[in-house]
């Protein structure tokens, strides 16, 4: 069965490449180009400066939305590795417990990969999820899920647009080494109110939007609220427990004149979770940001941005004569100001960021004793990016981003031995500088068209990270400790090669898109061999660093219009790491190394109420360590690890179903009704979560090899009402 | 409702794995503590070798301290090199392990903590999402307080249980782990050991049975103070066993397993009764 699926997909593909072969030469008309540029540039002019008075309803804005993201756009997109999320596909994806989720579709895109089944995260081009950076609005959102990650925080019906940056990025954006996320809040509606609730299985949502002064100010307001908790009170063994989680945006627009606009935005996700009095675990993302556009002139306009965000995690244990409680924090405060400039053939960005950090990477109580280590850093970028139009064929996108990381001083600060004892304390006073970074991050894109139908695409980046989570796990939870950049740990860095070809058919209805993609990474930490996140309040003392490559190409099919639409995206990948003390100090697979993974995306417009989507994802086995010997310790029988990562686990695969029913109700139609039902893991598969090695006596072996699953089939229903 | 639609369909089962084979690796469990010595070396078997690790005889192995040193003779009856004078650990003092095994040379040396004098062992209840978990608790002296010290604790049962004697190898430990006296009360360390939920006890299933006590089931505990190499050495291996990495030998030569100098403590057994 799997195998015919395979095939069935692969023929597909070589069908649809086939629309590729050159035919007679495409025409654009006047109208057509027209109504194109039209599109795009109403959605460069969204994010930025809320041009919300040039649509006059919801309907309208998603089809200018999906236009906009069209086969011709893709193509002339001179960036590499660039994925650009549309909100509207996003809401027919089926979705686990019917809750939308922008993470979990972004998990079917090419070199995109889940962390697990309950996770979050999400992994990039052989990536950690730890090295992702997730922008809203500009403010950097860490741990970014609901329910230990089954959910992202992120409110589908609060976001306009999405935009992931594959590590191949343009200058104004850094941070991360596998990835940035560039998420956009929604602006409210400056010519009427729109109202919408929804009901799932496991939460509500409601938004509101309007004009506060027509044509000048408007506000939007989404909120979720998660009501598990609720059902828990009426049970009577998990009636004192605690389970819920919440999230609510706002976003106030005003425009000064047309020169000049002001964008207020604030998000707020916070997740309880409790076992009576006897554990606990909250973690919770506060952004807030100020945002200033100013369009001069055809020519110019510049961004500003004043961003605060905070992301905490809270840990407590009290059992028995165990009394523990660990907290943690990251806290950005951030001026950001771009300037973009056309000067002929030449669109100039430059600009400057500068944030002071501070990071309390744990603050324990562990019975009587008291400990807490807390960092701070001021750190600083300026860019000059140059997209140049070199003729009619070629485009190159060059730019250099200057980055600058000083430890602030005010906390001690340490010196190592090979085996992390402290041979020596530095004592340094508030504010001053105890180290500074300085690397330049070059970046680079180059397109070249092939005719009117194909293009070909080469880049190279170089990127940097300071803040990163050490996770013990495969996955990340929201207990990971989060440390950065010190007199000891350097930041980690990444270069990265990509090379592309992107083709579509002369109407765009198909188009086709193969990249392939070489990455080094230095100074990339894990926890040393039986250290875990409480082992010591001072982090550096638990982590060895060392190096990760990875490498691949993906391919993806994508079909644009008609009744039937979709994509069909593989990606072949290989990422390993090399950190001494590890492995005996020699490459080995990394834990989220996978070969092959293969999704298929459909939605179908039934009738003019009925639409339905269908995703199947298939990926061979996840890298893993298996025993290759046992031996006896004090009676009891262990495993030993001939190499890191050397096993495979069993292949995963799933169908998903979803089918939603919209219908305008009510004496003026102003009202829309959508049923949305579900069903995750339509063939119920057992699909691998965890496997186990297990001493049985009743065994002929002595061993017994379990597979955990998680999630079976689950149904799910959701009704959203919009006014 | 939700809950338990994931509840029912999450499942467990057993898979088929292919394990690579591997040149067996030799494992050396050396022990010099307040009660005697014994240094035990076993090699690595096939994973689908069911027959448990014995002691191999050929090895020279000896234990030496203050410029003294002996040599272990091999014990049928245990398998393991014990020392014929009856030689004990003394605390305070350093003992170095050196062994010769078949061209292999291992050597490895450790220092002996103070004891910790267990003071009270008991068994607790606590309520726990409308069920009731059992707990193990004792206390013990910490002999320094003013400085980081490390314990490795293991708890044993008897059993008269017909399942049990069938179907576990009860020389394998019924729960063990390492501790440190972080956030302790000054002299004072105070541990629980998670045993089983009341209403696991309860069902009763097949799958559980090595985790649960049964009524009339007689229960160990041995406390040892050991120095900090090997508690990196049991963290490691506790911890490693699912994240796939081997422990840390604190033992020169390229061989697995540890060598020790621990001071042992052991509490008077105590009988468990549901009630």
């Amino acid at each position: 069965m799997k195998i015919f699926l395979f095939y069935c997909c692969f023929f597909r593909f070589l069908y649809l490449f086939s629309y590729l072969c050159p035919r007679k030469h495409h025409r654009i008309t006047p109208m057509k180009l027209k109504y194109l540029l039209l599109c795009a540039s109403l959605v460069f002019a969204l994010p930025g400066t809320a041009q919300t008075e040039d649509i006059e309803h919801e309907d309208s804005l998603q089809e200018v939305i999906v236009n906009a993201h069209s086969a011709r756009k893709r193509m002339n997109e001179v960036q590499m590795g660039v994925e650009k999320i549309e909100i509207t596909t996003l809401a027919k994806m089926p979705v686990l417990f019917g809750e939308k989720d922008i993470i979990k579709s972004l998990q079917l895109l090419p070199g995109v990969k889940s962390e697990s089944e309950t996770s979050g995260g999400y992994q990039v081009r052989g990536g950690k999820a730890t090295q992702n950076l997730i922008l809203l609005d500009g403010a950097s959102i860490y741990n970014s899920g609901h329910l230990m990650g089954i959910f992202s925080a992120f409110n589908d019906d609060a976001l306009i647009n999405a935009t992931l940056y594959k590590g191949m990025m343009p200058a104004e954006l850094g941070g991360a080494t596998s990835s940035v996320f560039d998420i956009s809040t929604r602006p409210g509606n400056m010519q009427e109110y729109h109202v919408s609730g929804s009901i799932g299985l496991l939460a509500a949502k409601a938004m509101a939007e309007g004009p506060i002064k027509k044509d000048r100010a408007s506000f939007f307001v989404a909120a979720r609220r998660s009501y598990v908790d609720l059902l828990l009170k009426a049970s009577k063994d998990f009636k004192n427990n605690t389970l819920n989680f919440y999230d609510m945006n706002v976003r106030l627009d005003y425009k000064l004149n047309e020169k000049h606009r002001l964008a207020l935005t604030a998000f707020h996700s916070r997740d309880n979770m409790g076992l009576e009095d006897l554990m606990s675990l909250k973690w919770d993302n506060i952004a807030v940001g100020l945002n200033w556009f100013h369009a001069a002139s055809d020519r110019y306009f510049a961004k500003t941005r004043l961003t605060y965000s905070n992301y905490g995690s809270d840990a407590t244990i009290d059992m028995m004569s165990t009394h523990y409680g660990m907290v943690g924090f990251i806290r950005h405060l951030t001026l950001h100001r771009e300037d973009h400039l056309t000067l002929g053939s030449h669109q100039m960005n430059l600009g400057l960021e500068s944030t002071l950090l501070h990071l309390q990477s744990a603050e324990w109580n562990i019975n009587l004793l008291h400990q807490r280590e807390h960092r701070k850093a001021w750190t600083n970028a300026f860019w000059v990016n140059d997209d140049w139009k070199v003729g009619r064929l070629l485009d190159v996108s060059a730019g250099v981003r200057l980055r600058l990381f000083s430890v602030l001083g005010g906390v001690p600060y340490y010196q190592f031995d090979d085996n992390g004892n402290i041979t020596e304390t530095q004592t340094t006073s508030n504010g001053e500088f105890v180290k500074t970074y300085v690397h330049p991050e070059p970046r680079l894109s180059m397109k070249l068209q092939l005719g009117a139908k194909h293009s070909l695409k080469l880049g190279y980046s170089r990127t940097t990270q300071d803040i990163r989570a050490i996770s013990g796990n495969t996955q990340s939870m929201p207990i990971d400790r989060y440390t950065m950049t010190s007199n000891i740990l350097l930041p980690e860095i990444a270069d990265q090669v990509a090379l592309g070809w992107m083709g579509m058919t002369k109407d765009g209805t198909y188009d086709f898109s193969a990249e392939t993609y070489y990455k080094h990474i230095n100074n990339t930490y894990d926890y040393r061999d039986g250290k875990s996140f409480y082992s010591e309040i001072e982090i550096e003392r638990l982590l060895l660093g060392g190096r990760g490559r990875a490498y691949g190409l993906e391919l993806c099919a994508r079909k644009n219009k008609g009744r039937l639409t979709g994509w069909m995206s593989y990606t072949l990948s290989w990422s390993e790491n090399k950190i001494p003390g590890i492995n005996g100090g020699k490459w080995y697979t990394a834990p989220n190394d996978r070969r092959h993974d293969l999704n298929i995306v459909s939605m179908f417009r039934l009738t003019k109420h009925w639409d339905l989507t269908a995703t199947w994802r298939y990926t061979t086995g996840q890298a893993m360590s298996a025993p290759s010997a046992k031996y006896e310790i004090d009676g009891t029988t262990y495993y030993y690890y001939a190499e890191r990562n050397g096993y495979r686990a069993p292949v995963y695969h799933r169908l998903d179903l979803s089918a939603s029913h919209t219908k305008r109700i009510g004496r003026r139609r102003r009202l829309t009704r959508i049923w949305t039902f579900g069903v995750y893991n339509v063939y119920n598969r057992y699909n691998p979560f965890t496997i186990s090695f297990v001493n049985d006596m009743d065994k002929p072996t002595g061993t017994k090899t379990e597979q955990t699953s998680i999630y079976g089939i689950l149904p799910s229903v959701s009704f959203t009402l919009k006014y | 409702m939700l809950m338990m639609l994931v509840a029912l369909t999450s499942c467990k089962k057993e898979i088929e794995m292919d394990y690579r084979e591997v040149e067996p690796l030799v494992m050396i469990e050396g022990r010099v503590t307040n009660e005697g010595v014994s240094v035990l070396i076993t090699r690595t078997r096939n994973m689908d070798d069911p027959a448990r690790g014995k002691g191999l005889a050929g090895a020279h192995v000896r234990i030496e301290t203050d410029g003294v040193s002996e040599q272990l003779l091999y014990d049928a009856s245990t398998g393991c090199y014990l020392s014929p004078s009856g030689m004990k650990g003394q605390t305070g003092k350093t003992y170095r392990m050196t062994a010769d095994f078949e061209g292999g040379h291992y050597e490895a040396s450790s220092t002996m903590p103070p004891p910790a004098n267990i003071m009270s062992a008991q068994f607790r209840w606590l309520d726990f999402m409308n069920d009731r978990m059992l707990f193990f608790c004792f206390e013990a002296t910490d002999a320094m307080p003013d400085q980081l010290n490390y314990y490795w604790c293991r708890m044993d049962r008897q059993t008269t249980n017909p399942w049990l004697l069938e179907h576990v190898d009860l020389t394998e430990a019924y729960r063990w782990g390492v501790f440190d006296n972080r956030g302790a009360a000054p002299g004072l360390i105070i541990h629980d050991i998670m045993c089983m939920t009341k209403n696991n006890a309860e069902k009763d299933k097949e799958d559980d049975r090595k985790r649960l006590l049964y009524d009339g089931d007689i229960v160990t505990l041995t406390l040892m103070a050991i120095d900090h190499p090997t508690f990196e050495y049991f963290k490691s291996l506790s911890s490693g066993q699912r994240g796939g990495a081997n422990p840390k030998s604190n033992i020169e030569g390229g061989c697995l397993g540890y060598f020790t100098a621990g001071n042992v403590s052991r509490a008077n057994p105590v009988v468990y009764h549901p009630d």
